[in-house]
């Protein structure tokens, strides 16, 4: 966590540094306002992980860590299949051409949008397969 | 047919963005050849100039978002979460989305072909407001549009979960400093895709509600500003050149490293120089509007000299992988060595055209086409083929025809020069890209007959490819877990992996695990 911690927290100072030779070296808002943006969403990242992860104990970050230590620890739901996301996908696309040709197929597809995220919540909310890390690697239980 | 559209696997994701991503190469290669034949003499008439403009326009577009960059997703989404000793993506279902999204995005943007009016044909770049008046682009345009911003999202969803996988869901003992390259640079690129690609997505709804909405952004009459599309576009657009090269990098680092038998050079100098490139990258976009006349000039023509340096370091660091190693000349590795040279050509001249007076001399003209051909073509499609050749064996069991590997790189290689070397020279003599025909004076005629016979040879490598895939698979020859002797994870498992990847994970105990588990001599002396 410390290198990332360390990646984001140093592209961000990157980001401010650029951001302000751009706006003296130029006075233009359009890139200064997006290398600001930049400059924020790393922020963010940063610290976020400084603050919210900072108990966090990745098996992956220990150079030590043996598979066996692991064992056992639930990685939660590792879906094997799904028919939603697919479903998603096309109901974007019939919400983009009703914005641009058909008010019939802007609703179609909004509503369409929202039942299929409604029904991956379902999903994710169900307890099915879940992954369980054992001595020789993940394997799934039921 | 329902596995592919509902499996979640990031195997099955990964096959699947691989095969359609060839399956428009093979389209867009298709149109460049229609190009090359209508250039192939002065004043043909092979197309109709409109014809012209929607053949270069889907051309461009599909091989950046359809086919360079997507590749490297479905290499990235097959190989990442076995580099890491992980069991799949951390978001399955969104993975599933993201190559749904892309699939259905490269169909919208050609179904335009079919829409009255005809294709998009204001160039991949879209420039409003050639693309944002209604006159002349109908919905082709539309579609495009539409296309792009379906391909945006992908993409964005594509690197959140690239992202969380890698720092998040690594194998014990795989620190962050013993991550493959290969993942390492994958990285990289999907932090430069959440900080560049919001801006297309953004400049993409307002050209549509320019278009439907009468927002009027880029039009001065209503005090709209198309120096505005341009910056948006080109805050994501240069950055989107990162994305299609960064994730190669990686594999011509994973591909030297092997078949040169010894570790990565400067591990820690590749891993920040993807950083430096990318961080760089984000600061250099109005270097492509030099000639608007109303940029920063001096800040961006430094910031674009100054990438040239972490490029230096990397092409530094596989030389000196090379140097002294116990190189073997397989398809793959000779791929690679196809790549640097090409990507040397094509990134020396990116410095030439980084200068303002250079680039006031080459814009919008050949030169430059051959310019980014040589570094998306000659670089980042030989990595493609690199990467082929390398981990076939891998995703299918298989290793492919090495005869049939070597004639296939040989006709690319000299196809590819033939076809992208003489364009420098109709630039300099001052022949504008973007036109349909071009006038019989100075060396214009045969320089365009060699490029156009490039062309033919360059079609004729990627039939010898399609043979030796399907010879290979009727051959069924198999492949053995690790074919290479190679050092990452992934080689540590069967070939192709289980549903889950490994039965068992070797100890991560360096950067070469699987390395160290067939060589514990070697390892130990290390």
């Amino acid at each position: 966590m410390k290198t990332f911690v360390g990646l984001f927290a140093s592209s961000a100072l990157f980001g401010a540094s650029i951001s302000i030779i751009y706006w003296f070296s130029s006075r233009e808002y359009a890139g200064t306002l997006l290398l600001g943006f930049m400059f924020c969403g790393l922020s963010f990242a940063a610290g976020y992980a400084r603050v919210a992860e900072r108990h966090a104990d990745l098996a992956g970050d220990d150079p030590q860590r043996r598979h066996s230590e692991t064992a056992g620890e639930d990685v939660g739901i590792v879906s094997k299949e799904s028919a939603w996301p697919t479903a998603l996908a096309f109901s974007i696309l019939i919400f983009f051409i009703g914005l641009v040709w058909s008010d019939f197929l802007l609703i179609a597809g909004l509503v369409a949008m929202l039942l299929c995220l409604w029904r991956l919540g379902a999903e994710s909310a169900r307890v099915g397969h879940r992954t369980v890390l054992t001595q020789d690697g993940p394997n799934e239980v039921e | 047919m329902m596995h592919w559209l509902t499996s979640t696997n990031h195997k099955s994701i990964g096959i699947l963005y691989i095969l359609t991503t060839f399956f428009f190469f093979i389209v867009a290669g298709i149109l460049s050849l229609l190009i090359r034949l209508q250039l192939a003499h002065p004043d043909n008439t092979v197309l109709t100039p409109h014809a012209y403009n929607e053949v270069f326009t889907l051309h461009g577009t599909a091989m950046i978002f359809l086919v360079v960059a997507p590749f490297a997703f479905g290499l990235a989404n097959y190989l990442v979460p076995l580099q890491i000793g992980a069991p799949d993506m951390a978001f399955p279902r969104l993975n599933l989305l993201s190559v749904m999204l892309f699939i259905i995005s490269g169909f919208t943007i050609f179904a335009g072909v079919f829409a009255q009016g005809g294709a998009a044909a204001a160039g991949w770049t879209g420039y409003a407001p050639l693309s944002e008046w209604q006159i002349g682009t109908g919905a082709g345009q539309d579609l495009w549009i539409i296309g792009l911003i379906l391909n945006a999202m992908a993409t964005i969803m594509v690197a959140i979960n690239f992202v969380t996988t890698i720092l998040l869901y690594r194998a014990p003992g795989m620190t962050m400093w013993r991550m493959p390259i290969f993942t390492w640079e994958i990285l990289a690129t999907a932090l430069l895709i959440l900080m560049a690609f919001p801006s297309l997505t953004a400049v993409l709804f307002e050209l549509l509600l320019s278009r439907h909405y009468c927002a009027h952004f880029f039009d001065p009459q209503y005090g709209g500003d198309p120096i505005l599309y341009q910056h948006l576009f080109w805050f994501f657009g240069h950055p989107e050149v990162y994305v299609m090269i960064l994730p190669y990098f990686g594999v011509i680092t994973e591909v030297v490293s092997v078949f040169s038998g010894k570790p990565v050079f400067g591990y820690v100098g590749l891993v920040l120089s993807a950083f430096a490139i990318a961080g760089l990258s984000m600061g250099v976009w109005a270097h492509h509007m030099f000639t608007t006349g109303v940029v920063a000039n001096g800040f961006f023509s430094g910031m674009s000299f100054l990438i040239a340096v972490p490029t230096g370091v990397k092409f530094w660091n596989w030389i000196g992988t090379m140097w002294r190693g116990n190189i073997r000349l397989t398809t793959s590795m000779l791929f690679a060595v196809g790549f640097l040279l090409n990507f040397l050509v094509g990134g020396v001249t990116g410095v030439m055209v980084a200068s303002p007076p250079i680039d006031y001399h080459a814009e919008d003209t050949y030169f430059i086409v051959s310019h980014f051909h040589y570094t998306l073509g000659g670089g980042s499609l030989f990595a493609i083929f690199a990467a082929v050749y390398f981990w076939f064996p891998k995703m299918f069991g298989t290793r492919l025809n090495e005869t049939l590997g070597k004639l296939n790189f040989w006709l690319m290689f000299v196809g590819f020069n033939l076809t992208f070397f003489p364009m420098y020279f109709m630039g300099i003599e001052g022949m504008p890209r973007r036109v349909f025909t071009y006038p019989a004076i100075a060396d214009l005629p045969w320089l365009n007959l060699l490029a156009s016979a490039g062309a033919g040879i360059m079609a004729l490598a990627a039939i010898v490819f399609v043979v030796n895939v399907i010879v290979s698979k009727l051959a069924q020859e198999p492949a053995a877990d690790d074919p290479w002797d190679a050092f990452t994870l992934e080689w540590g498992t069967s070939s192709p992996p289980p549903e889950f990847n490994f039965h068992a994970l070797p100890p991560i105990r360096s950067e070469r695990p699987v390395w160290d588990l067939h060589h514990p001599e070697l390892a130990q002396q290390r």
